[in-house]
């Protein structure tokens, strides 16, 4: 290595031009700057980390890049390596030639920008690896930059094209490792499957008329998912799709059904690939008459609600035809089901409720009346219910209640639903049927002095069914602090008081 | 009846420590399993390591011992993954706990795996390294690994550059 000057001083430049001394001192400048940052490359060797060769320093950052089978364009990590390649010199020459850092190519929102230079970048260092390319309204250029390496792209997702531009350009280009595709079409294109994308298996289109894109076929596609399409899917549609996609194992719709069934034709078609259809829509008629074209007796078949939503009575009696008709087959996941009854609003809380499994019910603030009861407990299948909690319970029918014949924990708030919980004869020892016969938990929230002769009627209650022996596992006396809860001790497994 | 006897090995590391193991144990490793499938004879003298040393040693064999009888990757599937990286940076819960060691020892494995050829013991600590990268600044990557900036003014020009393409994604 040159030995550099270190006694410099005014008589290094004494007689030279002013240019001829800026150029003396900048070369010794950076000479420093070179000599310093190899002491600084020197001192880096001695790290613990540098005792990995480069090869496993490069599998350490392309495990900082790992996606799972279908990538999740919004967490995909897109940060990191750039981080890694800035830390050192040693890292950082590691990093550009580490193909798998630099695969992803990604626009996530109209709010970003993608620069040509940066994309142009990242072609060229994740040379040849397969791409994940994941674009929301991509440039012209951009579009045009990506256009020559379908062939690398394993997983596409593009949204929203740009103004004067659409992506069937792009989509016409073979792409031989395509395994995803992820689009929304602002016109109708024609995709190009057979032969095209020989691998592809996971199809989603959103937002997009999903006739106009069928028949198509493609023998590969095991996934298809279609979003809020631009036109309802009509049974015809959905019989195209199933024509089409044969080897289909999972069908998701979003969104997707009319608000009338229209014409549906008889003949049922039977799949026995598919596995798992995913439906989240409310139009239940639709739905239903939907799930009656699929011969699927062993799919499983989930419904969820979209967000909070207004069913009508109809609605609300296919709901129960559904419920009844796959009882073993669907689980339902709703969230919020706001029911529209003649003058009255009323809601129901079903949480998580797979109908293989038992469900649990929460009556909120509103009272309801007989008629929403009788209409509620028709929708629902009151046998399979498993935890009731009720804020207020007031004239109600009564006779309904027999059949909770699996309710395990009711939780009461207020006097009112005890009083009616005692009234309905569940609790009562005059009464010879016992219809919550399974009840273990009982909790009772907010009970005030003035209702404490409702608490002497619940003990003789409890202490009726002590003696049967039905006695309860728990009770819960929440809030209540008017309540003698000694006098439960002996009645119940365990007592437990909360202030 | 009683089960058959399971060979045993002798190993022989840089520091002379010698371990001896069932030969299962040791055919984790497939630069030992094909060292030993060459030698067609009985051989009593130690088999030499002269890139490990005893304590990485005995640290590589609790690994080979707790994952004994496990399937060994096979090439194929090494490669399929690196074509998809369809790899999980999840590391088992014992892994995560075995792989708990201060960062000479860490590097120390990932090395003797590497010497070793026992690509999930590899995996296991490069996977490690990069969940300890991940989240992390350059400034704070360059504290936890005793790494300082050596960029010259040019480079740091560069990557000033491509600060701004990280800054427009």
């Amino acid at each position: 290595m040159t030995r550099l000057n270190w006694g410099l001083s005014s008589s290094t430049i004494h007689g030279l031009t002013l240019q001829e001394a800026y150029h003396k001192l900048d070369d010794e400048i950076s000479q420093l700057q070179e000599r310093l940052s190899s002491l600084r490359s020197l001192r880096n060797s001695l790290a613990p980390i540098s005792k990995v060769p480069t090869e496993i320093l490069s599998k350490i950052f392309s495990h900082t890049q790992e996606h799972g089978e279908l990538p999740l364009y919004e967490d995909l990590d897109i940060t990191t390596r750039f981080y890694v390649s800035w830390v050192c010199r040693h890292w950082r020459n590691t990093a550009v030639t580490t193909p798998s850092l630099w695969t992803v190519i990604s626009k996530k929102s109209r709010d970003v920008s993608l620069r040509i230079d940066f994309v142009e970048a990242l072609l060229s260092r994740s040379r040849p690896r397969a791409l994940v390319v994941g674009l929301f309204e991509p440039s012209v250029e951009v579009l045009k930059a990506c256009l020559p390496q379908m062939c690398r792209i394993q997983h596409l997702r593009l949204l929203s094209a740009p103004r004067g531009a659409d992506f069937s350009r792009l989509l016409i280009q073979p792409a031989p490792l395509l395994a995803s595709l992820d689009l929304e079409l602002n016109s109708p294109v024609q995709l190009p499957f057979a032969g095209v994308y020989p691998h592809l298996f996971h199809l989603t289109v959103r937002d997009t008329a999903i006739h106009s894109n069928f028949p198509l076929t493609a023998t590969t596609i095991t996934n298809f998912r279609i979003i809020n399409p631009t036109q309802p899917i009509v049974a015809q549609d959905l019989i195209d799709i199933l024509s089409s996609l044969p080897n289909l194992t999972d069908l998701i719709l979003e969104k997707c059904f009319p608000n009338e069934v229209g014409v549906v034709p008889a003949t049922r078609i039977s799949r026995p690939h598919l596995q798992a259809v995913s439906i989240v829509d409310h139009h239940l008629e639709t739905l239903f008459s939907f799930l009656e074209l699929l011969d699927i007796p062993q799919a499983a078949v989930s419904v969820t609600w979209p967000e909070e939503l207004i069913a009508s009575e109809d609605e609300l009696k296919y709901f129960s035809i559904i419920l009844d008709h796959y009882r073993v087959q669907i689980s339902l996941e709703v969230r919020h089901l706001e029911i529209k009854h003649g003058n009255s609003d009323f809601s129901v809380h079903l949480s998580s409720t797979p109908l293989n499994h038992r469900y649990s019910f929460c009556f909120p603030q509103q009272e309801f009346s007989s008629t929403e009861i009788d209409a509620l407990f028709f929708a629902l299948p009151i046998s399979d219910l498993q935890t009731l909690s009720a804020n207020t319970l007031t004239n109600s029918n009564v006779s309904e209640f027999q059949e909770l014949t699996n309710l395990k924990s009711i939780a009461l708030h207020g006097i009112a639903p005890l009083q009616e919980l005692v009234l309905w004869g569940g609790l009562d020892p005059e009464e010879d049927w016992v219809p919550f016969s399974a009840l273990e938990e009982l909790s009772i929230y907010e009970v005030k002095q003035q209702f404490i002769s409702e608490v002497d009627s619940l003990h003789r209650a409890l202490s009726s069914r002590h003696l049967r022996g039905l006695g309860l596992a728990k009770l819960v006396i929440a809030q209540s602090p008017a309540v003698d809860v000694d006098r439960f001790k002996d009645i119940v497994g365990a007592l437990s008081v909360v202030d | 009846m009683a089960a058959p006897a399971t060979q045993q090995i002798k190993i022989r590391c840089n520091d002379e420590k010698e371990f001896t193991v069932d030969r299962d144990v040791l055919e984790r490793s497939v630069l030992i399993k094909n060292m030993l499938e060459d030698v067609t004879e009985q051989q009593d003298a130690p088999i030499p390591l002269p890139n490990v040393s005893g304590p990485v040693m005995a640290k590589v064999l609790e690994y080979c011992t707790h994952h004994r009888g496990e399937p060994l990757p096979s090439a194929d599937t090494e490669q399929s993954q690196d074509e998809t990286r369809k790899r999980t940076t999840d590391i088992s819960e014992w892994d995560q706990k075995f792989i708990t060691v201060d960062q000479e020892m860490l590097f120390e494995i990932i090395l003797a795996a590497n010497y070793l050829d026992i690509k999930s013991l590899l995996d296991v600590g490069c996977k490690t390294v990069a969940n300890m990268i991940k989240g992390k600044t350059p400034e704070e990557i360059r504290k936890l690994f005793n790494i300082v900036n050596d960029f010259t003014p040019e480079e740091e020009a560069q990557i000033k550059k491509e600060n701004e393409w990280a800054e427009d994604r």
